[in-house]
């Protein structure tokens, strides 16, 4: 994979946009139509993994992307806590779209973050040359 | 020694929930789905069931799901450290 292939750097920039779209896409319908926040994270994560294919060099800080990860976790323990226990939803059922909207949203981006420590873990540590 | 109590105080809280459990039988006079096909537009708003269920009625899924794949990276993180020790994102 170091040999640096002209036409896989051109292909995979021209890619990117359409990869962040769809992702984008699929966390935000999610409760629309089919996919939501896991499969939406796992699109967008594809993101990292076109970056390795055409430049494999390590660019990321990986604990910070894991602070991010568990942020987005506690983010989504208190939205679903608080969505819970204030029971607003019973009174205004307008809310829940949103609510869901959001939770897709905190899921798709630690799905996105998980996934980009696993796959750079495995292709920087993990690698035998 | 340490080890052993936590092991004893997790069978322990086991078995206060089985009890539990036996204490207030859930009965369930037809299947959930079709409960969940005919409420879940109306309840939730959601055209997706799909999504109905896994972050209106089954929230508490949902969220270990998400701990639990964040103990996975934990698992690949700690176990992937065998080139470059001594590295900043060794944790």
């Amino acid at each position: 994979m170091n040999d640096h292939s002209q036409l896989l750097n051109r292909s995979m920039g021209i890619i990117y946009p359409f990869i962040i779209l769809f992702g984008l896409y699929m966390i935000a319908n999610g409760h629309v139509s089919p996919g939501g926040g896991f499969q939406g994270g796992a699109v967008l994560s594809a993101i990292f993994i076109a970056k390795y294919l055409s430049q494999p060099i390590m660019f990321l800080d990986l604990a910070r992307v894991q602070t991010l990860e568990k942020t987005a976790l506690l983010a989504l323990l208190i939205l679903v806590t608080l969505f819970i226990t204030l029971n607003v939803y019973q009174t205004f059922i307008q809310v829940i779209p949103y609510y869901l909207i959001l939770a897709n949203l905190l899921i798709g981006l630690k799905v996105a973050c998980g996934m980009t420590i696993i796959f750079y873990r495995f292709a920087f540590y993990e690698s035998r040359e | 020694m340490r080890r052993s109590y936590i092991g004893l105080f997790i069978f322990f809280i086991a078995l206060v929930v089985i009890y539990q459990n036996n204490l207030i039988p859930l009965s369930v006079t037809k299947p959930i789905s079709e409960y969940v096909i005919k409420n879940a537009y109306t309840e939730t708003g959601a055209p997706n069931a799909v999504t109905a269920i896994y972050l209106f009625y089954r929230y508490y899924d949902t969220l270990f799901e998400a701990l639990m794949l964040l103990f996975s990276i934990i698992a690949v993180i700690y176990m992937s450290v065998h080139e470059h020790e001594g590295d900043r994102y060794d944790e």
